[in-house]
């Protein structure tokens, strides 16, 4: 009896721990990164903390590729209405695009929506639209800068306390650094022009960058025809590093300027190839940041480009354990999750009480001040899936080849939005 | 109504048959039909169709990318004749007992041992600007040659790779095995005759294994047409701008990047229609041949 007794407690236990046992699936394609600064650490600590305060939850944390393979295998899980609980994606088009399988986060998040920035919010509400469904909750802002190699400046006869705001200035520090027998602009593959490009349209057009989507403003307007005939001179002129061009990965250019290739480097504000990245590689004190070049007919000037959220966690609507989803992206987004994976990769979070680090680093204070002052939006993740590879294209035949002239590149450029 | 097939032959070839009947219908006439029901719809590869009719069509032949597309297929295609003679060529040479021959044919095997990916990613490396072959090139004090960059290089350098050094290996055992069912005597005639090698390859062997040959040609258009994704894919991704961008890659360019499956389905179809044609072409040579 007493056996029998046990061998029932027992099986009940069993049974009651089996049943208390969850395993939440988590796809990101950051997760992969495990070289210092890189994103899986800051992910192991946080899914070891979200573990411990839900006992009997077992993340089930999965490094997929980057994209764009990584949304083929999204594609692939939505085509079997079935996998991951939670997965990782790019707000903006990206976000959009799949937003039919991913839940409307908007009714569990009010406690923490206002932590937020509105720039954030704005941007992971369907088709960028403040009051649409919120299908993600961004772990990262995200935007593009120039970073600058102090010592190379100073050897070129630079100031390196001062870096060049104005075209002209610009061009005069490409052609010291150059004749000083550096690289002036390290390259990495044709996301250089992309990134550069990008930097120099919303500095051209501040608050009003989103008419270049909505068609209000032609892309055949003096300003965008001014910023992508300055890409051009740079490559012309050879101060873009030639062989970066045909590099196969843009990290390879991230990983030459980290070893001091080069004077300059159009980087990311979060993520990869970010201020953290330089400083920690070639020292604090010799990393210097400038967002953008000023153009004399711009009204506008020193706009930092910013995307109001860089990635984002969002809950599949496939989900069998969306509630303990939904808790395990708010975990990761907000308070001690958010801090810790800001400290640890260098990433600017768009959550105000999350912290993370900076102390010790000038190259983020001057970002910080930046972002402060005037902001522009980014305009390319206002576009369709796959807007990218079609932009990328273009920046490969105008400026690596010389295919198209700049008319019929800025002619291309308006066709795209059509799309 | 009697079935007289089933009467003379009995159930047995049908059962036999049956297994590879429901592989084809699963697998290839199952696909083709969705793929051509896809194409009039827009969908993105998962969740509901929306009936489109012909629209798809309509904005496949008003986009350039697709005619671009066609235009370089068109190119690889003209590499092929290159690459029989190519193939023809070095097996001949072979054949005529060239010392050490089995080492090259060993040697000029080896790219079809290794995968297209890696060959992709070998060559990424070797032909970019600050890769070995520019190196050599810049030490012996030559021109940096982008490969990658130029449209021009990099259409002629996927070709070259492709269509004519990795179907070599290939090749070369495929032309020796057609050779070797030549009769000696033919060649022994010729050279009592007088002729010289390239007399000979010409007027004996050529004729002698023009079966082969057709069948070569064949396999190398469905190769062009349907078979360069992985190289294409890792060595240019369709670029530099759509300089290397076929027609099969860009099937996978609009359904899988830009998920534009129902669009990417009316790119198949054409595909299709060019793999159809090749293949009725392969069929009607193979019975011409066997009559």
């Amino acid at each position: 009896m007493i056996k029998r007794s046990i061998l029932s407690f027992a099986l009940v236990a069993l049974c009651a721990t089996g049943l208390a046992a969850q395993t939440l699936t988590v796809w990101d394609f950051k997760y992969s990164e495990v070289n210092p600064g890189g994103a899986q650490a800051p992910m192991k600590q946080i899914d070891a903390l979200f573990q411990q305060k839900n006992p009997g939850v077992t993340v089930n944390h999965v490094a997929q590729p980057l994209e764009p393979q990584y949304y083929q295998i999204i594609q692939a899980a939505a085509t079997a209405n079935q996998g991951p609980d939670v997965a990782m994606f790019h707000p903006g088009a990206r976000e959009y695009g799949f937003g039919d399988i991913l839940i409307d986060l908007t009714p569990f998040i009010q406690d923490v929506k206002n932590q937020f920035t509105a720039a954030s919010i704005a941007m992971v509400s369907m088709d960028g639209k403040v009051g649409a469904p919120i299908k993600l909750l961004p772990m990262t802002m995200q935007g593009f800068g120039i970073y600058y190699n102090k010592a190379y400046f100073k050897k070129a006869g630079l100031n390196p306390d001062q870096p060049p705001k104005t075209a002209a200035q610009f061009l005069a520090a490409c052609e010291k650094l150059k004749a000083a027998g550096f690289v002036p602009v390290t390259v990495g593959q044709t996301y250089t022009i992309d990134f550069l490009l990008r930097c120099l349209v919303a500095n051209a057009y501040g608050p009003n960058v989103a008419g270049l989507k909505d068609g209000s403003q032609k892309y055949t307007d003096p300003l965008f025809k001014e910023s992508v005939r300055f890409v051009k001179t740079l490559v012309d002129k050879g101060y873009l590093e030639k062989d970066g061009f045909s590099r196969p990965y843009f990290m390879d250019g991230i990983d030459k300027f980290a070893a001091g290739t080069g004077g300059m480097f159009v980087g990311l504000l979060s993520d990869v190839g970010n201020w953290k990245r330089f400083s920690d590689a070639l020292g604090a004190d010799n990393i210097g940041y400038f967002p953008t070049i000023n153009f004399p007919d711009s009204k506008y000037k020193d706009q930092q480009v910013a995307q109001g959220a860089g990635i984002g966690y969002g809950v599949m609507t496939w989900s069998k354990n969306q509630k303990l989803a939904v808790a395990y992206v708010k975990f990761a987004t907000t308070g001690e999750g958010a801090g810790i994976y800001a400290s640890m990769t260098g990433a600017l979070s768009p959550n105000s009480a999350a912290g993370g680090s900076g102390t010790g680093y000038p190259a983020l204070k001057t970002i910080q001040q930046y972002l402060k002052g005037g902001l522009a939006l980014d305009y390319l993740p206002m576009f369709y899936n796959g807007y990218e590879d079609d932009t990328n294209r273009l920046n490969d035949r105008l400026f690596v080849t010389g295919e198209l002239t700049v008319d019929q590149y800025i002619a291309e450029y308006q066709k795209l939005i059509t799309k | 109504m009697r079935n007289r097939g089933l009467e003379r032959d009995g159930i047995a070839p049908y059962v036999f048959l049956a297994p590879l009947l429901v592989l084809l219908v699963a697998f290839i006439l199952y696909p083709v039909i969705m793929n051509l029901v896809a194409s009039f719809t827009e969908w993105k590869g998962y969740g509901p169709m929306k009936w489109i009719g012909l629209a798809n069509y309509r904005s496949m032949l008003a986009d350039q990318a697709f005619w671009t597309s066609i235009q370089n297929t068109a190119i690889l295609v003209c590499y092929i004749p290159l690459s029989v003679a190519v193939t023809v060529f070095v097996s001949a040479l072979l054949r005529e007992g060239l010392r050490g021959w089995q080492v090259y044919r060993a040697v000029l095997y080896i790219p079809n041992l290794l995968g297209l990916v890696i060959i992709g990613v070998v060559f990424s490396i070797y032909l970019r600007d600050d890769g070995p072959i520019n190196l050599t090139l810049r030490w012996a004090g030559g021109p940096t040659l982008r490969f990658l960059i130029s449209p021009w290089l990099a259409i002629n350098s996927i070709a070259i790779i492709k269509v004519i050094w990795i179907h070599l290996g290939f090749g070369l055992i495929y032309f020796l095995a057609a050779m070797n069912g030549i009769d000696p005597g033919v060649y022994e005639a010729a050279i009592i005759d007088g002729a010289g090698f390239f007399q000979t390859l010409w007027r004996v062997t050529v004729p002698s294994i023009r079966f082969a040959i057709e069948f070569w040609v064949v396999f190398n258009f469905i190769e062009v047409f349907a078979r360069m994704f992985s190289l294409i894919y890792t060595l240019t991704q369709g670029g530099p701008g759509y300089a290397t961008f076929t027609l099969e890659y860009g099937i996978f360019i609009q359904g899988f990047a830009k998920f534009r499956v129902g669009y990417s389905s009316a790119w198949a179809m054409v595909l299709f229609l060019f793999c159809a044609v090749i293949s009725v072409v392969q069929i009607r040579l193979m019975r011409r041949s066997s009559v």
